[in-house]
């Protein structure tokens, strides 16, 4: 295949992805090489071989995650047919871990980028909104086990956005409002933006533990 | 059992003197005389002594009975501490059941000159510590004990064989100064010391730990730990026990040693997981003798209990695996009323156990069986912490280089200042071979055991307030916050799939896996389609919630969002959700979610003496509803021109009703989310309750929107009429008809 990950590590490392190690990327090409079978470059196909993601409930998610242009910095919106190992690293980037040493705005936009990413996933029509729809087709794939529950899936997810509404009415008279990290020009429903409100106020911590994988220091938390 | 204590009562002169002429002495000769007593008693009156009206034997019934008296004595001194409310919060209440003990242990010791019985190991060991150990590993929280699995057994195993041979062996080196006359003791006796005084003991770390509300994590460290290092302890005990009977010892005894610790582990595992399989597999057929269903939990387990004794394995590894091994599909499969039959008795039995051992500890503490030595106790108490906090200290380093979650220094400290010792160490050197210094043991444990208790046990709570150790979290996740945290678990699940990465997400799924695939059906009677516990959750809330309306006089009908739209009812309106407002209709999911996850957040992880989920949410809401109630009658004695009201007569409802509409409007107040929801039921009419009730499954509150001004309020209509005398007869006739009718729900599940 003639990569040069070395190149490739500087190239990441440009990127400010200075946590990036070349030993992790290295594990991740040979990932790569297994699920592509060799190929250069993979797609969405290719995601069957993985036997466990078949019980994760959100795996179409994931799956098309991975082809968002916008997550791959292709583009406003639409999917990739194909990614290559670069475009791998660099969804694989987004779940490497908040190193102690960044400063203020870098950890914002660290913290941004994840944001967005968390964003997108939701937002299944790539229209920069969460519409109530969509927040429900989330719930239901995560209850995606039970076919009879459509209805209180349903109303889950209601329940979940007027509250969300709630909270950021009872909040927007204190605070100003930021704009939202997917910059809307358009004002949207107070329901839709809350989301990323209460994703954000929420101190959600996803961590990967340190292994052979993304990184191997020893504060491996990646908050949203 | 100790004490003749009674016979001492009874054989007191006082008492001699009642017996006088009234008593009949017991007949010698039995057998042939009872056919005969008819005539020949009566003639046998006028020569010997007369007939006794009243006669007392205690011979006959004194094991049962003092049984019985010492447990009602515990469970009295239980009710006098929660009399006295300020109490139990200064004072644990294991400190004030060891004072009772001493209180008894002095009277006896005072009546009859001796000292008092001690508690047998035996007992303790085969029948007051296995319940305690039961509740605990029932009632053990899943999640946090798997993901902490690694530092509880770091610290419990790692951490118990440090403790044990740095107090051994701190002890050797001050029974080798001169002047403190402790030669005698040998390395191995300080060792087998060691080995019995390091452990940490469940019982107490529980008492005193369930009274201060750490944030779970920390409870489930110290806690997880001080039932995993029996393991540790029972084969060090009986390594050091063995070693000193023998005359030499080799190489190869210590590899023995070594080997027997992980049959004595992984071999309670194995027996604890094989007996709970077979109690969910019998389970799976008790479907027409639901009423002994509770009865296979408990023999079991404590059948497992037994046969990992019986080899000598840990006991106490093998009973918690058997609970947490059955507990899911148990739980499934058998009836609501033994499930809560299930918890109750679980709890008695713990309850009474622990208060028993602290009594027992107290009484045995009096009395002759110690000798003391200032050097080696003190110096006993001094390694003990020490070595305790250097130990974590170390640990917990190491475990913070490895894990993603640190134990904060903070935690530290508690985790070593909560190693409480317990009646374990006491049971067991009690166990110890006579040897000279036996009684100096006994002295050194009790005074470790009494100082930990009291002393730390006192101490701990304003020190946790000192430290402000992070308390259980008082927000609430908002529903919101639940699916993402659900999303996110998945999502790093995928992820760590996708770049072949181990977490712990690995093995839940893997595990999960096996479940769904094998073993649920396998020992599921009802193989349904597994839910997802957010809806397990939403399903059970909705059903406590429809119960606790009901015992509040209201009772709510409305369609549900599950499948009883699809069933077949007749004469009962179906509102179709759809056309329901949609504000309206989130106001009440997001109540009730949020309720639910209330529920699911804050009951405290282990608690001695509540049932798990019945605290705080349920008595709130039950709260909340009764006021309400009460303001409703305020409500309907002033007339409202704009509240109209429907209601409909409940005796003739059976399955009538197509033209009116069973309603339920409530007033919403959405306020502080924080808050439990305000529900304020001013108006809670109509029921229709036959066909609902067939289905057994949930209910949840129907109404009709009513649009006034801000999104969170929704008005109660209630209609002038002349019925709101019947209302009130028709609820009192409802509040003791219905409860029946809806408890006698279908579903089985959770």
């Amino acid at each position: 295949m003639g990569f040069n990950l070395g190149l490739i590590w500087l190239h990441l490392t440009s990127l400010c992805l200075q946590t990036v190690t070349l030993e992790q990327i290295e594990h991740l090409h040979r990932r790569f090489k297994q699920i592509s079978g060799d190929q250069p470059t993979i797609r969405k196909e290719s995601f069957d071989s993985i036997p466990d993601l078949e019980f994760n409930p959100i795996r179409s998610k994931i799956v098309r995650a991975f082809f968002d242009k916008r997550n791959l910095r292709q583009g406003p919106c639409g999917l990739a047919d194909e990614i290559n190992f670069e475009d791998f690293l660099t969804i694989m980037s987004y779940f490497r871990p908040i190193e102690m040493n960044m400063d203020e705005e870098q950890l914002d936009h660290f913290r941004n980028e994840k944001l967005k990413f968390l964003f997108h996933m939701y937002d299944s029509d790539n229209d920069g909104k969460i519409t109530l729809q969509e927040y429900r087709k989330v719930v239901e794939e995560l209850l995606s086990r039970n076919p009879h529950l459509d209805e209180s899936a349903r109303s889950i997810a209601d329940g979940a956005m007027m509250e969300a509404a709630s909270i950021c009415v009872g909040q927007m008279g204190v605070m100003p409002w930021q704009p939202a990290p997917v910059s809307l020009s358009q004002p949207a429903p107070a329901a839709q933006l809350s989301q990323t409100r209460c994703m954000r106020e929420s101190r959600l911590n996803t961590s990967l533990r340190c292994g052979r994988g993304l990184t191997s220091t020893p504060r491996c938390t990646s908050a949203f | 059992m100790p004490g003749p204590f009674l016979s001492l009562l009874l054989g007191s002169p006082a008492v001699g003197a009642l017996q006088g002429p009234w008593l009949r002495p017991p007949p010698e000769d039995a057998g042939p005389e009872n056919g005969s007593w008819g005539p020949e008693g009566a003639q046998e009156n006028e020569s010997s002594v007369h007939l006794a009206v009243f006669s007392l034997d205690y011979q006959h019934v004194q094991v049962p009975f003092e049984i019985t008296l010492w447990i009602m004595l515990a469970s009295l001194a239980k009710i006098g501490f929660h009399l006295y409310n300020k109490l139990p919060s200064v004072v644990p209440e294991s400190c004030l059941l060891i004072f009772v003990g001493l209180i008894m242990g002095g009277i006896i010791y005072g009546l009859n000159d001796k000292s008092p019985p001690v508690m047998d190991s035996d007992i303790f060991f085969l029948y007051l510590l296995p319940p305690i150990v039961l509740d605990a590993g029932y009632f053990m929280p899943h999640r946090p004990f798997f993901e902490n699995i690694g530092t509880i057994l770091l610290y419990a195993v790692v951490g118990t064989i440090w403790n044990v041979f740095g107090i051994g062996f701190s002890l050797y080196g001050i029974c080798q100064v001169k002047s403190f006359q402790l030669q005698d003791i040998s390395l191995l006796h300080n060792l087998l010391f060691g080995s019995l005084i390091a452990a940490v003991d469940p019982v107490a770390v529980l008492s005193v730990f369930e009274e201060i509300h750490v944030n779970e994590k920390l409870h489930i460290l110290v806690f997880g730990e001080s039932l995993l290092n029996d393991a540790v302890s029972v084969v060090l005990y009986k390594l050091f026990r063995s070693f000193c009977e023998m005359s030499t010892i080799k190489t190869v005894d210590v590899f023995a040693g070594i080997g027997n610790f992980f049959v004595v582990g992984i071999g309670g595992v194995l027996v604890g997981l094989l007996f709970g399989m077979i109690a969910a597999f019998t389970t799976r057929f008790t479907k027409n003798i639901r009423v002994i269903e509770p009865l296979f939990v408990f023999l079991y387990s404590y059948l497992s209990y037994l046969t990992a004794e019986m080899f000598h394995l840990s006991g106490i590894v093998a009973i918690i695996a058997c609970a947490m091994g059955m507990k899911r599909y148990v739980e499934a499969n058998i009836s609501l009323k033994s499930h809560t039959t299930i918890k109750y008795f679980m709890k008695m039995w713990s309850s009474v156990s622990d208060t028993l051992i602290f009594i027992f500890l107290g009484v045995s503490t009096i009395g002759d069986n110690h000798e003391w030595s200032w050097p080696y106790i003190c110096f006993t108490i001094i390694f003990c912490l020490l070595w305790r906090a250097l130990g974590v200290l170390v640990l917990t380093f190491f475990v913070n280089r490895l894990h993603v979650n640190t134990v904060t220094s903070k935690d530290q400290f508690i985790i070593a200042y909560g190693g409480l010792r317990g009646a374990i160490c006491f049971s067991l050197v009690f166990l110890l071979p006579d040897f000279p210094r036996k009684k100096l043991f006994i002295a050194a444990t009790t005074v470790v055991i009494l100082f930990t208790v009291f002393v730390q046990g006192m101490t701990i709570r304003p020190l946790v307030d000192l430290l402000d150790v992070k308390r259980k979290g008082e927000s609430v996740p908002t529903v919101g916050e639940q699916i993402h945290i659900r999303f996110l678990d998945h999502l790093l699940a995928g992820i760590e799939d996708i770049s072949g990465h181990w977490g712990q997400y690995y093995w839940k799924d893997k595990l999960e896996y096996f479940n769904s695939k094998y073993l649920q059906k396998f020992l599921l009677r009802e193989y349904d389609q597994p839910k997802s516990s957010i809806v397990l959750l939403y399903e059970k809330l909705e059903r406590k919630h429809a119960i606790e309306l009901v015992e509040a006089g209201q009772l709510i009908h409305a369609p549900s969002h599950t499948s009883l739209l699809n069933s077949n009812r007749s004469g009962v309106m179906v509102k179709d959700s759809d056309s329901l407002n949609e504000a309206v209709l989130e106001n009440i999911q997001k109540i009730l979610t949020r309720n639910l996850y209330k529920i699911r957040r804050t009951v405290p992880a282990y608690n001695r003496h509540t049932l798990p989920g019945e605290s705080g949410t349920a008595e709130q809401a039950k709260e909340i509803l009764i006021l309400r109630h009460r303001s409703l009658r305020i409500h309907m004695n002033r007339s409202d021109s704009d509240h109209s009201r429907k209601e409909k007569n409940d005796s003739d409802s059976a399955h009538g009703g197509s033209d009116t509409k069973p309603k339920l409007r409530r007033s919403l107040t959405v306020g502080n989310p924080e808050k439990v929801p305000g529900m304020k039921c001013n108006r809670s009419k109509s029921m229709s309750f036959s066909s609902p009730l067939q289905l057994g499954s949930t209910e949840l509150v129907n109404e009709e929107e009513r649009e006034k001004g801000s999104h969170a309020e929704i008005e109660i209509h209630m209609k002038e009429s002349e019925r709101k005398k019947e209302v009130c007869r028709t609820e009192a006739l409802l509040l003791h008809t219905i409860p029946a009718h809806l408890l006698r729900t279908g579903s089985k599940t959770c």
